[in-house]
């Protein structure tokens, strides 16, 4: 069921974001910095015609696949998108991770500000949803912002999270965040709650897809510090696998090696190397296995033959793009 | 027993990961091993496509990781 070109569908949702910051009056300055935040490239000026968040589509393709018209989720993935980028940006400047070229000059302070901005922005569009539909909208999101933080301060604090605590915390953070893109997208279009669930499920297995190559990508990144962790303090899934089944000894070596990027890939038994002797690598293609099929069956029980369908059970096999 | 001990036994035990490889259901019962039905599934998956090139943990390499790139397309 397509009722306008997804091309028409995103560019009308960028435009009720860029009414929203003009309503509320925001400064230039600011919403220049938000555009930034919005790219799927961010080291792109907006004026460059840079692709848009293909995560931006989640919800309405899920709104599609459940027989809805896309056009019903706009407001639900406008916000999400904004929330999506809010959360990004907040995770960066609290990691201390190598700061993205637009917000480089800005610093973590002000760019803390711009994912204010953001939240705000998703928080005026939820509440332009037709009643009765906003409340429980609403209510779904800031509930699971609320899991989100819960789990980001604990990532933050706890200096030595185990592997069954690293799950906990990844599920509460991006398989939260997006089963609620996939739950919105799918409630929008008016089905039974029973089959929004498994929408919802099929988002957080997307999502936990998602965090297992965000934490390869952040080893390959930034390297490990002395400790095995990322450079930047966070403990990934990979090295939280490690140190939960290796003995005493491979620990200390893993401290030994040096924190440079060169430990990670060096020849012979560089961290990648460790990694791998003791079934990392093995460990979390099973675990990207497991996910793809809880992903697939959920939204099976759910959707109906359709290209959405298609498109949604591409993304699982596309992510990680490895295996 | 968890999966990941299953799975750092399998490297760091010859013999069981043979074992395991010709037959997983088998040896799982032998030992005593109770794992859920989509762990097992996705162990078998895993066990019939892995070789060294499909190791998730060439992602680590940063000349091979690119950021998730897909662009569905509603039709």
């Amino acid at each position: 069921m397509i009722h306008r070109p997804p091309e028409t569908l995103e560019d009308r949702l960028f435009e009720q974001i860029e009414q929203a910051w003009e309503a509320a009056g925001a400064w230039p300055e600011l919403v220049a910095a938000m555009r930034h935040s919005l790219l799927a490239d961010p080291d792109s000026p907006p004026a460059s015609g840079a692709p848009r968040p293909p995560w931006l589509r989640l919800p309405l393709l899920c709104c599609q696949a459940a027989g809805g018209d896309p056009g019903l989720a706009e407001p639900a993935a406008a916000a999400w998108v904004l929330l999506y980028a809010a959360a990004h940006l907040l995770d960066s400047t609290q990691d201390g991770d190598p700061p993205e070229a637009w917000w480089e000059p800005l610093g973590p302070g002000p760019a803390s500000n711009v994912a204010t901005g953001l939240i705000a922005t998703s928080a005026l569009l939820l509440g332009s949803v037709p009643r009765p539909v906003d409340h429980r909208l609403i209510q779904d999101f800031f509930q699971t912002v609320l899991r989100m933080s819960s789990a980001q301060h604990f990532d933050l604090t706890v200096r030595s999270p185990s592997l069954d605590d690293c799950w906990r915390m990844a599920e509460a953070k991006s398989g939260a965040f997006f089963g609620l893109a996939c739950r919105a997208g799918a409630r929008a279009a008016g089905i039974d709650e029973g089959l929004v669930s498994h929408y919802s499920s099929y988002g957080a297995s997307l999502g936990l897809l998602l965090q297992i190559g965000d934490d390869l990508s952040d080893l390959a990144a930034v390297g490990v510090d002395a400790a095995g962790r990322p450079g930047h303090g966070r403990m990934t899934l990979p090295i939280a696998y490690f140190l939960s089944v290796a003995p005493a000894d491979a620990v200390r070596e893993l401290n030994s090696v040096r924190a440079d990027q060169g430990s990670l890939l060096r020849p012979g038994r560089g961290v990648v190397e460790m990694l791998r002797e003791f079934g990392t690598g093995l460990y979390l293609t099973v675990k990207v296995h497991e996910l793809r099929q809880r992903g697939a069956s959920a939204l099976r029980r759910a959707a109906k033959p359709s290209p959405a369908l298609e498109h949604l059970l591409e993304m699982l096999e596309s992510i990680p793009p490895a295996v | 027993m968890k999966l990941e001990q299953i799975v750092h036994r399998m490297a760091t035990d010859e013999g069981f990961a043979s074992a395991v490889r010709k037959d997983l259901e088998g040896t799982l019962a032998r030992e005593g091993i109770q794992l859920q039905p989509e762990v097992i599934s996705a162990l078998r998956s895993t066990l019939s496509g892995a070789d060294e090139a499909r190791d998730l943990l060439s992602l680590l390499d940063p000349t091979v990781w690119h950021s998730p790139q897909f662009d569905p397309q509603t039709s």
